[in-house]
């Protein structure tokens, strides 16, 4: 056919106008995250380092000084808290990865009945907020007055038998058991995505299924293992209401608590509490560092395929009862005790002698109801539990389709800024969204919270929905696109319900999360932005520990509520949130 | 985009393909470098080549989902590129059969199907009639309702068969649409986008490494290496008459013989091939004009299609086109066995059909080609295979 003969119809004017709107909407796009994401998540960081060096930490214009700074990081005091604090870190951080990769092994290659009822015990405790945790834990075990003492006493059972959850072991054991679910996810999803015929093999060639584990399983788990160890660390350095509440008698006084104690003690000092910022940033970018290189060559043993392996799984034989025993002493231990516990210190008016002249009452729970705060604070924290995950899981799609599938120019740049506070305690992102923000009318609402929050959780959504994103396959957009289906077409039409599975993983996770929340808000509330999380501290710092327990009890029960709306109308599984 | 649904089944939107001079890019890397093709109306053209040669961005530069350097893509009378400007894919009127199937497994075999009538404005009954069409004619009519993420492989395949001719495309892309299938399934697959290709005649354009579907199907077959077109034509004709080595080894097995030329006359062309035992004489006919590019004393590669050898008792060194040979191996595969033989210097295979008349066993035997089996190639530098 000779074209040139009848003359071509040239590109039509609209093609180009097209696409000249579409690139001035990418940019446009781009360029409002960017700016949004240095205003909230970049300002606040930068912010904790100028604070440190200013006269007044307050005012920018107020000249540098060294003062703080130097009184910080010469300090033999904060350098031992330092120690400690990274000590304890890595000690909770190996303890659960190596506890919650056992259990995902075992879920993930045994044949167990109720698989995934088990797997749904393991990650259950992420639900009880850490402080609440750790209130509980004061509950049953402190030195003198725990209820598990009180019943060891009562047993005549001798005085070395007696548990004492304020002591660095205690700190300890309850930091582990709150981060199990962490190494869990983390490794679950990485044995998930390693082909179990690597495994079978080795019983092939006569391995036993401990020499397979050993030999096979633990090499291959190395960098996750590795990234999982990082990511916990990072978190449990942050960490401010366990050893807060638990204290071990001024034994441990980790930096998280230090920071705290220069906003809140007398005097207020923030150029400490921002010089103490600093020494934490560099500490977890140190581990982010070496975090963000083991997810990279974690990436090497992880074959992604998309669709799951079929895999034979072990039948445990005579070991499937001691292994179902051992998930019933876990379940018992992080979830069973401790709400049992709340459940008895709610009802029960406070006690002089031994359990058995305990009086129930329902005296704690009516002080707290009787309590203007605590609907103010209720309805804030659920206000809060919508707003964040909302404006997280919109910013984190927008971030993740700009950069993954339209692969903007600036779009890196944007996701690499919004991921980066996963690296910054919430305690000290707070600390420097407080000093820019004091003196705005945003402060002493709830939507400065809300933005600390948001900058602090993009970074989950942004790995939720980018893995979501990676699993489905670019040619089911292309073949939309190519029957006639604009870009907006194809996002909505195509994009939006394959992803929503994702899209609603990471609303719940973050909701979860913004409800339990407590060491970035307790910087940044007022009085008329209370949250519940905060009037449980609140509460437990005055020693009531009845009517904190009573809050926590609200809070556990807004999430449950939350999930349970979540299965029921969104169809939402929770467990299959990969980290 | 055309009124689709002023169009009738039975009368097919003919439209032509014109590439002219496209040179594309891909991750930094330049994998096309100034491409020329043309595909005629109803034609069925395959881009053949192995992974890495360009067939399967040319491709998606035709279905606008890659953007070229430069060069221009005409559809019909319509200029969709011209490296400076880019029609979007989903205003080409072009659709595409995924490697992957890319069947949306979150709608019905219905809605998959009908999604392009959908976004093109067509009103409901006439979509519900042209869907039934199509599923009907791919033998799915009972599936409509249905989820797609249920269906097997060759199912997938037939809905994203029908979802791409249901918007009645300009042009057909079908990008290594067979890759995922079983050989069974394969074989029957291809049947059927044959047949819909005859019943519907739409310009088709597809992409594939595999030289069988190629030759059994195509019209006319461009095979690609590095990024060129090295040859383009009929099956037949590419086959018999390979351009060069490359071309040879890829449509099929070839044993190459270095000989050089002796005399030419007429069509005929006289070779002697030093390599060979007893260094015999060949004869071929060359009716391609070819051979113009040669002269005597010129060094070629003979090129030798294993079936087209004939196992003869004994040599006899006064007659054209024969050599002696040792038989080293045989393979029997059934129909037919492969014989690995030896002469003088280099190992060849040959084909012997099973049956009461073919030569048996190892040892001396002979070799015959005919003249007008035999064909041969530019010699090349490298020539390690």
């Amino acid at each position: 056919m000779d074209f040139s003969a009848h003359g071509r119809m040239p590109l039509e004017a609209g093609s180009r106008l097209g696409n000249a709107l579409r690139g001035v909407l990418d940019y446009g796009a781009i360029g409002t995250l960017l700016i949004l994401m240095t205003l909230f998540v970049g300002l606040p960081v930068a912010f904790v380092i100028i604070s440190a060096v200013l006269n007044d930490p307050l005012d920018v214009t107020s000249g540098l000084t060294f003062a703080a700074v130097r009184s910080v990081y010469t300090s033999a005091e904060i350098w031992h808290a330092a120690w400690q604090t990274i000590a304890m870190s890595v000690l909770v951080a190996v303890a659960s990865t190596a506890l919650g990769g056992l259990l995902a092994w075992v879920v993930t290659r045994l044949r167990l009945p109720a698989a995934g009822f088990l797997e749904m015990l393991i990650v259950i405790p992420l639900f009880l907020s850490p402080l609440v945790g750790a209130i509980a834990w004061v509950a049953l075990a402190a030195p003198r007055s725990g209820i598990l003492n009180d019943l060891l006493a009562m047993m005549n059972a001798p005085e070395w038998m007696r548990f004492d959850v304020m002591s660095l072991t205690g700190i300890a054991f309850v930091m582990i058991f709150h981060y199990v679910p962490y190494g869990f996810l983390f490794l679950s999803s990485a044995l998930r995505n390693t082909d179990a015929n690597l495994e079978e093999a080795s019983y092939m060639c006569g391995g036993s299924v401990p020499s397979t584990a050993l030999r096979i399983v633990l090499p291959l788990l190395r960098s996750s293992s590795l990234s999982s160890i990082l990511f916990i660390s990072i978190l449990a350095s942050g960490e401010f209401s366990v050893p807060a509440v638990l204290g071990a008698q001024g034994a441990y006084e980790p930096l998280a608590v230090h920071l705290y104690e220069a906003i809140y003690g007398f005097p207020q000092d923030f150029s400490r509490a921002t010089a103490i910022g600093t020494m934490m940033i560099i500490v977890s970018l140190t581990a982010f560092y070496f975090y963000r290189r083991s997810v990279r060559s974690a990436s090497r043993f992880v074959t992604v395929t998309g669709r799951g392996f079929a895999t034979r799984r072990i039948n445990p034989g005579r070991w499937k009862f001691p292994i179902l025993a051992v998930f019933g002493i876990y379940t018992f231990i992080s979830v069973i005790l401790p709400y049992l516990a709340l459940l008895f210190i709610c009802f029960t008016r406070f006690r002089t002698g031994d359990l058995a002249t305990t009086e129930f009452t329902l005296y704690n729970v009516m002080t707290v109801i009787a309590q203007p705060d605590v609907r103010s604070a209720i309805f804030n924290t659920i206000e809060l539990a919508m707003i964040v995950p909302a404006i997280c899981v919109v910013i984190g799609l927008l971030l993740v389709y700009l950069h993954e599938r339209l692969k903007l120019p600036g779009a890196g740049l944007a996701t690499y800024i919004a991921t980066a506070p996963i690296a910054i305690s919430g305690i000290v992102f707070a600390t420097g969204v407080f000093v820019i923000y004091i003196r705005t009318p945003l402060y002493g609402t709830v939507w400065l919270i809300a933005v600390a929050l948001v900058a602090h959780y993009l970074a989950h959504t942004v790995r939720i929905t980018s893995n979501g994103l990676k699993q489905i396959d670019v040619a089911l957009e292309e073949a939309a696109q190519i029957n006639g289906a604009s870009r907006l077409q194809v996002l909505f039409s195509i994009l939006a319900p394959l992803i929503r599975p994702s899209v609603f993983s990471a609303f719940i996770l973050i909701y979860v999360f913004t409800v339990r929340e407590v060491n970035t808000s307790i910087l940044l509330y007022s009085p008329s932005s209370l949250l519940l999380s905060v009037l449980s501290w609140n509460y437990q710092a005055d020693g009531s520990l009845a009517q904190a327990a009573v809050v926590g009890m609200v809070q556990t029960v807004l999430m449950i509520l939350g999930i349970i709306l979540a299965r029921l109308v969104l169809g939402v599984s929770t467990t299959k949130s990969t980290m | 985009m055309a009124q689709p649904s002023s169009v009738h089944l039975s009368q097919p939107q003919t439209s032509g393909l014109e590439v002219t001079n496209l040179v594309v890019s891909y991750e930094g890397n330049q994998v096309v470098h100034g491409l020329d093709l043309s595909v005629q109306p109803s034609e069925f053209m395959t881009l053949l080549g192995p992974s890495g040669c360009g067939k399967s961005t040319t491709l998606r530069c035709v279905a606008g989902l890659h953007k070229a350097d430069s060069g221009t893509i005409v559809i019909g009378d319509r200029v969709v590129s011209d490296g400076a400007n880019h029609v979007r894919p989903e205003h080409r009127n072009v659709n595409m059969v995924f490697q992957s199937y890319a069947v949306w497994p979150h709608m019905t075999v219905f809605d998959n199907v009908a999604y392009g009538l959908r976004r093109a404005g067509v009103a409901f009954p006439e979509v519900k009639r042209r869907v039934d069409e199509m599923l009907d004619l791919v033998g799915l009519g009972e599936f409509a309702g249905r989820g797609a993420t249920g269906l097997s492989g060759g199912q997938q395949q037939r809905v994203a068969l029908a979802r791409a001719l249901a918007t009645r495309p300009k042009v057909l892309l079908l990008d290594e649409p067979l890759s995922n299938l079983d050989s069974v399934l394969r074989a029957r697959m291809r049947a059927e986008i044959m047949r819909l290709h005859r019943e519907l005649g739409t310009t088709t354009l597809y992409v594939t490494h595999d030289c069988s579907e190629a030759l059994s199907m195509s019209d006319r077959i461009a095979v690609l290496d590095k990024g060129r077109i090295d040859q383009l034509g009929a099956p037949v004709e590419l086959y018999d008459n390979p351009a060069n080595r490359f071309v040879a080894r890829f449509l099929g097995p070839a044993n190459f013989i270095a000989a050089e030329v002796v005399d030419m006359r007429g069509d005929e062309i006289a070779l002697v091939s030093p390599v060979l035992a007893g260094s015999p004489q060949f004869v071929l006919k060359d009716e391609h004009a070819k051979r113009s590019s040669l002269s005597k004393g010129a060094k070629v590669d003979l090129v030798m299609r294993p079936e087209r050898l004939a196992l003869r008792p004994r040599a006899d060194s006064r007659l054209d086109n024969h050599f002696p040979a040792e038989t080293i191996h045989r393979d029997f595969l059934g129909a037919k066995s492969e014989v690995r033989l030896r002469s003088g210097e280099v190992e060849l295979v040959c084909d012997v059909p099973h049956g009461a008349t073919s030569v048996t066993g190892t040892g001396e035997t002979a070799v015959f080609i005919d003249p007008r089996d035999l064909t041969w190639v530019p010699r090349e530098a490298r020539s390690a295979d």
